[in-house]
């Protein structure tokens, strides 16, 4: 579901707007990982694709090749 | 020593200002050179090419570091120049389309100063294209057309300051995280991103096509550290960030 959580940047109110089920939220056709919109405006959002679980950090493979961690 | 030759002296510092400019040009620096002994480091420090191939090895050892390269239209790939050694880089890939999986494309080029790619006026696809340039952090100007950015793109791209935007629509910024890290951040020393002067016209009529209203951006617009200017009447009207001229 669609989920809002207000926070301030200097003294002005905004929405932070993301689904808690791992999809962008969209607008006007326009795709957001997480859309943060003056409160004022009042945008609307909806569901839409699932995003991805997760990117593999390649700075992480680079240290495992280059003998970091252990796999 | 064999004092035997009248010169010209004005000719003579000419004529060296001359090759030394070649120089210059070549190796992509803008320090004076002593002579003969900066001219001849400098010629000895251009990497040897002449038609051979480059080698992975010779990127990553730093005998690119201050080499522009110019890529053609060709579709990249993910990851296709992530950590390499270059100082700039130029992508005349033309295509409008949104591109999918093709993540961290230039993602940790630690000597990557300029970003330019004039001709992409799609959008790379949050879903699979995320962090684009993320953690160059000598990257300072960012030349594109593109009509979104797409997560992290920019994220620790802590000298980024300059952004050039070419799309005649206003650009679509997928998360705030996409200048995390730059100069553009709450409390950072801020930056200049330049937009055609149709969309600059709008700044402020919290309208469609106004960048300070526009989600994710108008945040930046929040703390301040954004100065917008036109593209029209700046340098970058005529000239991409790479110096080369728009034809």
């Amino acid at each position: 579901m669609i989920v809002h959580e207000h926070f301030d940047v200097n003294g002005r109110d905004f929405v932070r707007t993301y689904s808690d089920s791992g999809r962008f939220v969209v607008r006007e056709g326009v795709e957001y990982s997480e859309a943060c919109d003056p409160a004022e405006f009042g945008r609307q959002y909806t569901e839409g694709d699932l995003m991805p679980e997760g990117d593999t950090d390649p700075s992480e493979i680079l240290g495992i090749l280059l003998g970091g961690d252990e796999i | 020593m064999a004092v035997d030759k009248l010169v010209d002296s004005t000719q003579l510092d000419a004529d060296l200002t001359s090759v030394a400019n070649a120089i210059r040009t070549k190796v992509g620096t803008s320090a004076s050179l002593t002579f003969p002994a900066g001219f001849v480091n400098a010629v000895e420090a251009i990497p040897t090419g002449g038609g051979g191939d480059i080698t992975y090895d010779e990127i990553m050892s730093g005998a690119y570091q201050s080499v522009y390269i110019t890529i053609g239209n060709v579709a990249p790939v993910a990851h296709a120049f992530a950590y390499m050694r270059f100082k700039g880089i130029r992508w005349d890939w033309t295509s409008s389309a949104t591109s999918g999986s093709r993540a961290g494309i230039f993602e940790g080029c630690p000597l990557l100063e300029y970003l330019v790619m004039p001709f992409f006026t799609g959008k790379f696809d949050s879903s699979t294209s995320w962090d684009l340039a993320r953690n160059s952090t000598k990257l300072k100007t960012v030349d594109i057309a593109m009509i979104g950015i797409s997560n992290r793109s920019f994220s620790g791209c802590t000298v980024l300051d300059t952004l050039i935007l070419r799309n005649s629509s206003r650009v679509t910024l997928a998360h705030i995280n996409a200048l995390e890290n730059t100069k553009f951040k709450s409390g950072g020393a801020g930056g200049t991103i330049y937009i055609h002067k149709a969309l600059y016209d709008h700044l402020g009529d919290g309208g469609s096509m106004d960048y300070k209203a526009a989600t994710n951006w108008s945040v930046y617009e929040g703390y301040g550290t954004i100065t917008w200017a036109q593209i029209e009447g700046s340098i970058y009207e005529t000239q991409y960030a790479d110096g080369t001229p728009i034809t």
